[in-house]
């Protein structure tokens, strides 16, 4: 940092002013209550009296990350948020691209369907889907037994490098089968919506023409492309996609790892009242379910301490009056939102602010309060709250229990 | 009621409803204040912190901002209400006695200083036969804590300013302060043109800004400090100043020249600050006719001269 000539500080260190805010100003502007003018003519008293900012220092709360979030400004051309807005949008185009790349290949479902009907290449029915697992797991198990029986060999023979050569083959072959397993499954789903039109029974009767996976590991390489040589992409695809879930069964675990819709704590009554926005659509493709994550609204505070909340990302905002409480700050994580305000004022909803509860902080017999001064959550159980006295109380069991720092 | 009240204190009769509002929030009742009498209160601070043709909206943002239930558990202990003096010890015993330690960084000596800012709650002094008590002073834009601690600060800087009035004897002596006899010789007046660039310069700059000149460089506070006072990021204000700095730099440079200052004359009218050297050539001759008896003090003082 450039070092000011000692002139400019001593022109810096002019006459203070003889009149000086009172202590409710200066408390005021210490906990970045003040706004507009009434900042402004303060900052430019402080700017000239070195006795009142010597009160402003003093009189800031003892621990150094606590106060009024911080606001910082103009940070949309800032680097820290320009830098979070490339990893965003980077996020976005990549999605994006791959979402597109999906709707195209099931898009050409219906297609390959067709190709599957014709006689020279039937396709496995939901019966014929299962002889061709059942088929596969017994040279799923032949090969099993074979490799064991390789290794008990390797281990007693003198050439373990052209065994280790089989079993690695092996390997290789019992991921092959894993993969086809997964072919005939999601063949059968895509024949199921793409190829509705046909009759099941149409397709066991084909089934039996479908030549069985016997005989040597080479032979049957080559027979899972013979008897469904189409579909082959198109499994890929539902077996790789993480946020597509069939309508079956089996997409379940892909399902758990999506934002559950009806876990999101919002009743279908908040839902309604909150706009058709907050409902998350789900798209359907060729009778698969595009799950859509749900969207919550937005909350902030009212420079009068008014809880606000905003169905459409922030274009409009509602007041939220909770029990006339004045607040001071608010977190939230999906539905549930926490709010705080002075003298140890907590209001908690889990339902994105349709009802509230009042909590009281306890620890050790001691109720909190303080003025709360930030609310942080990081999960829907776990989060702290700092007060302007510079403590800090934390909850590991959504607000149940709360431990003072 | 409300409106009759508020007519008669300042207050437009459209607030009348969120007055009433803000009496029923404040709970005003359980420590006997009446709601005429929180108007009252009300109209003072309308009074006191907007100007008398202040609109509806302005009003409204006033009061609306203002913690009420703080302000009335103020006023009640400054009436004298013992519940309220309760309700505030609960409240605030501890954190005062916190607080003091804070600014003090000493136990007895916070103690001290909270001890005499209780005695200034309470009311000690009497005018007209009424007890003054300092708590009929908080007015509810910040927090009562904000202002509690606004308030021991401001106790504390007064009486190290008293403290440093009174010096002792011995630290006189240890200075050495006693033992000048010379008058020091006025220094020697800087060119007039440097000085008003620079205070040209200065006063171009928002309020923010030499805010933050002035707690850099006069009060020496870090980077952390004045970031949390303006609610920043200390990066922001590292930034700022550099580019302060800068711009300052140049901006006098270009007042200079258009005094008719070469640009050389005017870099070196700045880089050279004639009463840094003059300083400097004085405390040498001290150093020259005084005895050593504290040498490796004056070194320090020289050391300490030029902003970190």
């Amino acid at each position: 940092m450039e070092n000011l000539p000692k002139l400019v500080s001593e022109r810096l260190n002019t006459a203070p002013p003889k009149t000086h805010p009172d202590p409710d100003l200066l408390a005021a502007f210490a906990e970045h209550s003040l706004k507009g003018h009434e900042r402004a003519q303060l900052l430019e008293h402080l700017a000239t009296c070195g006795d009142c900012r010597e009160i402003v220092s003093l009189a800031q709360p003892l621990r150094e990350d606590i106060g009024a979030p911080v606001v910082q400004k103009s940070t949309w051309l800032g680097f820290p948020m320009l830098r979070w807005v490339t990893a965003a949008a980077l996020v976005v185009i990549v999605g994006g691209a791959v979402l597109l790349r999906e709707q195209h290949r099931f898009a050409t479902a219906p297609a390959v369907s067709k190709i599957q009907s014709e006689p020279q290449a039937p396709a496995p029915s939901k019966s014929d889907a299962a002889l061709y697992r059942a088929d596969k797991d017994q040279v799923f198990d032949d090969r099993l037994a074979q490799g064991l029986a390789a290794k008990k060999e390797f281990k007693k023979s003198a050439e373990p490098r052209s065994e280790m050569l089989a079993l690695s083959k092996s390997n290789v072959r019992r991921k092959q089968l894993v993969n086809e397993k997964k072919l005939g499954i999601t063949g059968d789903s895509l024949l199921a919506s793409g190829n509705a039109g046909r009759s099941s029974e149409s397709r066991a009767e084909a089934a039996p023409s479908a030549p069985a996976p016997t005989g040597e590991l080479d032979a049957e390489t080559s027979q899972p492309a013979a008897r469904v040589p189409s579909t082959s992409e198109s499994v890929e695809v539902t077996a790789a996609a993480p946020i597509i879930t069939t309508n079956a069964a089996e997409g379940s675990k892909a399902k758990e790892s999506l934002p559950k819709v009806d876990n999101s704590g919002l009743p279908p009554e908040a839902v309604h009242s909150l706009g058709a926005r907050t409902e998350p659509t789900n798209q359907v493709i060729g009778g698969i379910v595009l799950q859509a994550a749900p969207s919550f609204p937005r909350w902030t505070i009212s420079p009068s301490g008014t809880l606000q909340r905003s169905i459409d990302s922030g274009k409009t905002w509602e007041d939220v009056v909770v029990d006339n409480q004045v607040f001071r700050a608010v977190a939230t994580v999906g539905a549930d939102v926490w709010a705080g305000g002075s003298a140890g004022l907590l209001y908690y909803s889990s339902d994105a602010g349709q009802q509230w509860t009042r909590i009281r902080p306890s620890a050790h017999g001691t109720s909190l309060t303080d003025d709360i001064a930030t609310i942080e959550f990081t999960d829907h159980r776990h989060g702290e709250l700092t007060t302007t006295a510079g403590k800090s109380w934390s909850t590991s069991d959504a607000g149940q229990t709360w431990k003072k720092h | 009621m409300a409106n009759t009240a508020t007519a008669t204190t300042g207050l437009p009769s459209e607030l009348g409803s969120l007055v009433g509002e803000l009496y029923q929030k404040s709970g005003g009742e359980k420590f006997g204040l009446r709601q005429q009498e929180f108007i009252v209160v009300i109209g003072e601070i309308r009074q006191k912190y907007l100007a008398p043709g202040a609109n509806a909206e302005e009003i409204r943002a006033l009061c609306a901002s203002l913690r009420v239930e703080e302000l009335v558990l103020a006023r009640a202990c400054a009436a004298g209400h013992e519940g309220a003096w309760e309700a505030f010890l609960l409240r605030y015993r501890e954190k005062l006695y916190d607080i003091a330690r804070g600014i003090t960084r000493e136990d007895s000596a916070g103690r001290e200083l909270a001890d005499s800012l209780y005695a200034d709650l309470y009311g000690t002094t009497l005018r007209e036969g009424t007890r003054v008590s300092k708590l009929a002073s908080y007015t509810g834009r910040g927090s009562l804590e904000g202002w509690l601690r606004t308030v021991l600060a401001q106790e504390y800087v007064n009486r190290y300013r008293r403290h440093k009035r009174l010096v002792s004897l011995d630290e006189e002596t240890e200075k050495g302060t006693q033992f000048v006899a010379t008058i020091p010789a006025p220094a020697p007046v800087a060119d007039s043109r440097l000085h008003s660039a620079t205070d040209e310069a200065l006063a171009a700059l928002s309020a923010e800004d030499r805010f933050i000149l002035a707690s850099y460089y006069l009060d020496r506070r870090t980077l952390a400090e004045i970031a949390r006072t303006l609610a920043v990021h200390e990066s922001t204000i590292s930034r700022k100043l550099d580019k302060l700095s800068k711009s300052l730099r140049k901006q006098i440079l270009a007042r200079l020249t258009r005094t008719g200052m070469s640009r050389r004359q005017a870099e070196e009218a700045l880089e050279i600050d004639v009463r840094d050297l003059q300083v400097d050539i004085r405390r040498s001759l001290a150093q020259d006719s005084v005895s050593e008896t504290f040498p490796e003090k004056k070194v320090q003082a020289q050391a300490g001269d030029g902003p970190a």
